[in-house]
């Protein structure tokens, strides 16, 4: 190829596509959920996971505060806001009116993640009398059911009209009509940043293409394809590709095999969620078994339900990434409780649930995973989880998350582990930045290491009383009265031989419900514990023991 | 065992022949965190060989060198729950994945100081703590998790905990029960462990013998001398050895070996 490309090949025909996109779309499911920390009025709220933000309240972003970023950083820029941790079941529950409602206008429609719909737009045009008509009555079915910026894209392809969607959420008309084959000239101004917003193009590429001079997707588009190969790789060519205003990849479209189908029949109807969704992880795992056996993935499956009675709920989800098995079983779950929660409910008992994977492709290796790729022990550690999730609620089941603080039962965040999608490792910090690294810069006023082994969920009261018996009193200036002699804890009288302390924490002095002021000590005793004691309000307590 | 385990690995001899539970025991985390980050040694080193990997103090101390799926151990001492940790630290570097059903006492951060993963550490709480509960949660761990560290608790009937250990059997599980520490005083004689280990194949006595660093209103806790006493089924004596756990680098490393009479 001599000329560079300035769009999609000539034999690719995109198909006019339509986005829905609501910003945010968290920090909206929060309020609408009625998140107690969401509900105070004017007060700006952020979504945090694993200590990074995942959505904010636009008047944040003036502050400066922008997803992805750390969440003492972002408290740093913007101290009065209000954090609430993320719960994707939440989000999928809050979307589900909306999705029903656009399923009404529009038949057939793939959701992205809560927030995000996608559908193509030929039939639903001609039915509403034109693009712009479709994409109007969207805004105002949307605008109409919940309080929230909405953003409507069309365009050529799937890259091009999501880029356009979220566009339009910033313009007081909320609608992008990119017209046909215009879509490189559309894109050509647009800053590289964008490509995040694509989905699969990470923050290094696009650091690295912004550090060369390229910094927008027209400077990108105008190079040559193959040195982009050679520079880049294929991920570079993926971000040409979407310069160009093609689609990241050539779609393929492909019936599906009848083995890329697999369903269950229940003999006897079940009423409830849990023990379908169970049945649905073994049949998500065959189903990517099956097709990683082939080197392939799936990008977009069909869930199906029916009851007994013949209602049945159909649905199309789609990633860009590939779908693993545990996202298709979060979404399976997302769908079967939005089926069971709209108003009229279900009528009887589920018998039917079936995965097709519609669009599969080869997979390419970018999956973002585990370092090394998935083994048989984290598949067996992940059916393991969601066997005891089901046997003792998920809120049983949880894995450590790094949050920070100054106690040891405050440094770690304990999170349903089924809420954690085990493949979405780019979002949560990787091994060793878990706790150190250097990601993660020293935590002010932390206690030194070895870090206790044993932390009391509930911290013990314990008396802590000098030489003469009198109760050891530390003053505001840090002075210790008398020095400590004995520890008297469960009816036992210890002799204390060495401590240190006090190390004083005044935390959110600037707020008088979360201001705490306490003091933590080490302590030896007599036969050989040391244990981490707290005084506040001169009171004092066991926190830890060093087991 | 080879006769010279090699404390450092060179990246280049890295291979598949030379990465066996031998050469993972050597040089406690030092290994595991080269390892780790070169190859992914899950797949190569074949998830189901016989033994678990453990770094070098352990290593001299277990009857078979690494711990043994299908066994269960049982951990006492003021010193248990950081041997506990340490015990499945390069098994989890390794690719296993630990569970800890019913103690979620046990701190995270002391866990990764010692090499345990986060990533790969689960803890499943148990409400009501009941045995019969307890002994399903535990059944469904060992499923899926390599080790698996809980508390039994007491008045299990013998039949469950037959049926646990049978289960851990199959499965090739690992099972570490960590004991009430309140055995810390240096009284406490080793047959007294044996006696109620409840079936446990290696018993472990973990007692605090100092902690050093911290002064009479100054300095702070910074390393302590653990002594581990490990008896068993099929061992016919004792062996001993005196610790640091936690070391002046950090790590679990041993200073001397005691012969016990």
């Amino acid at each position: 190829m001599n000329t560079p490309n300035l769009g999609p090949e000539s034999s690719e025909v995109l198909p006019r596509l339509v986005t829905i996109w609501c910003p945010d779309w968290p920090v909206i499911a929060a309020k609408l959920t009625r998140v107690p920390a969401a509900m105070t009025a004017g007060v700006p709220i952020a979504v945090v996971a694993a200590d990074r933000i995942v959505a904010r309240a636009p008047v944040l972003a003036a502050a400066g505060v922008h997803v992805g970023q750390r969440r003492r950083d972002a408290q740093r820029c913007a101290p009065e806001m209000v954090l609430v941790d993320h719960d994707p079941d939440r989000d999928a529950r809050a979307f589900e009116p909306v999705v029903r409602a656009v399923a009404d206008l529009v038949p057939r429609l793939e959701v992205i993640e809560p927030g995000w719909i996608g559908f193509e737009a030929r039939g639903p045009s001609r039915y509403f009398g034109g693009e712009r008509a479709l994409a109007e009555r969207l805004v105002d079915l949307v605008t109409g059911l919940v309080e929230s910026p909405v953003g409507v894209g069309v365009a050529d392809g799937r890259s091009t009209s999501t880029i356009a969607a979220r566009r339009a959420a910033t313009t007081p008309d909320a609608i992008v009509v990119v017209p046909p084959a215009a879509s490189a000239a559309y894109l050509a101004p647009l800053p590289v940043t964008w490509l995040r917003a694509v989905g699969d193009a990470d923050g290094d590429l696009v650091d690295v293409v912004a550090r060369l001079g390229i910094h927008t997707l027209g400077a990108l588009a105008a190079l040559p394809r193959p040195d982009v190969l050679a520079r880049f790789g294929l991920a570079g060519v993926r971000a040409h590709r979407v310069a160009s205003g093609a689609d990241d990849r050539v779609a393929v479209a492909s019936e599906p095999a009848p083995e890329r189908q697999v369903e269950r029949i229940f003999e006897t109807p079940v009423e409830e969620v849990a023990p379908v969704v169970f049945v649905a992880k073994q049949l998500a795992d065959a189903l990517v078994g099956a097709l990683m056996a082939e080197g392939r993935v799936c990008t977009k499956v069909v869930v199906t339900a029916e009851t007994e009675h013949g209602e049945r709920t159909e649905r199309a989800w789609y990633r860009d990434q590939g779908l693993s098995a545990p996202a298709i079983v979060e979404r399976v779950r997302w769908q079967l409780e939005g089926w069971i929660a709209q108003p009229g409910g279900i009528s009887a008992g589920i018998v039917l649930v079936r995965l097709a994977a519609v669009v599969v492709r080869a997979d390419d290796g970018t999956q973002v995973g585990f370092w090394g790729g998935r083994s048989e022990a984290d598949d067996a550690a992940s059916r393991a989880v969601t066997r005891l999730a089901g046997l003792g609620g998920e809120a049983s089941v949880t894995v450590p998350v790094w949050r920070g603080g100054r106690l040891p039962n405050e440094r770690y965040a304990w999170v349903p582990a089924l809420s954690v999608d085990l493949d979405r490792s780019v979002s949560r910090p990787r091994g060793r930045a878990l706790g150190r690294g250097r990601d993660i810069g020293p935590w002010p006023g932390s206690l030194p290491v070895p870090s206790p082994a044993k932390v009391h969920v509930a911290p013990i009261p314990v008396e802590v009383v000098g030489e003469d018996g009198r109760v050891v009193r530390v003053s505001g200036r840090g002075e210790v009265d008398p020095p400590p002699a004995r520890l008297v804890s469960a009816g036992a009288d210890r002799v204390v031989t060495a401590w240190a302390g006090p190390w004083p924490v005044d935390q959110c002095w600037w707020e008088r419900r979360r201001h705490r002021r306490l003091a933590r000590f080490q302590v030896v005793t007599a036969d050989g514990d040391a244990l981490l004691l707290a005084v506040e309000h001169q009171r004092w307590w066991c926190v830890a023991e060093y087991a | 065992m080879p006769e010279t385990v090699p404390d450092t690995l060179q990246v280049d001899t890295l291979t598949a022949d030379t990465l066996t539970a031998d050469t993972l025991t050597a040089g406690a985390l030092t290994a595991g965190a080269l390892v780790a980050d070169v190859l992914p040694v899950a797949r190569l080193a074949g998830s189901r060989d016989r033994c678990l990997p453990v770094s070098s103090p352990w290593s001299a101390l277990l009857p078979e060198g690494g711990l043994v799926r299908g066994q269960a151990v049982t951990i006492a001492g003021g010193a248990a729950v950081s041997a506990a940790l340490a015990l499945v630290a390069v098994a989890v570097q390794a690719g296993s994945w630990v569970a800890l059903v019913g103690v979620p006492w046990v701190g995270v951060e002391a866990a990764h100081e010692v090499g345990v993963r986060l990533d790969r550490t689960v803890s499943v709480s148990i409400d009501p703590l009941t045995p019969s509960v307890w002994a399903e949660r535990l059944a469904a761990s060992m499923d899926g998790f390599d080790a698996v560290i809980t508390q039994i608790p007491g008045r299990v009937p013998d039949r469950l905990l037959r049926r646990v250990h049978q289960r851990l059997r199959a499965r090739g599980a690992v099972l570490v029960d960590i004991r009430d520490p309140t055995c810390s005083a240096p009284t406490c004689s080793v047959s007294d462990t044996v006696r109620d280990t409840a079936g446990a194949d290696v018993s472990v006595q973990a007692r605090t013998v100092a902690w050093e660093g911290l002064g009479r209103g100054c300095g702070y806790l910074a390393r302590r001398r653990v002594e581990i006493t490990v008896t068993g089924r099929r061992m016919p004596r004792a062996r001993r050895v005196e610790c640091w756990l936690p070391g002046p680098s950090g790590g679990f490393e041993t200073i001397e070996t005691i012969e016990v009479p």
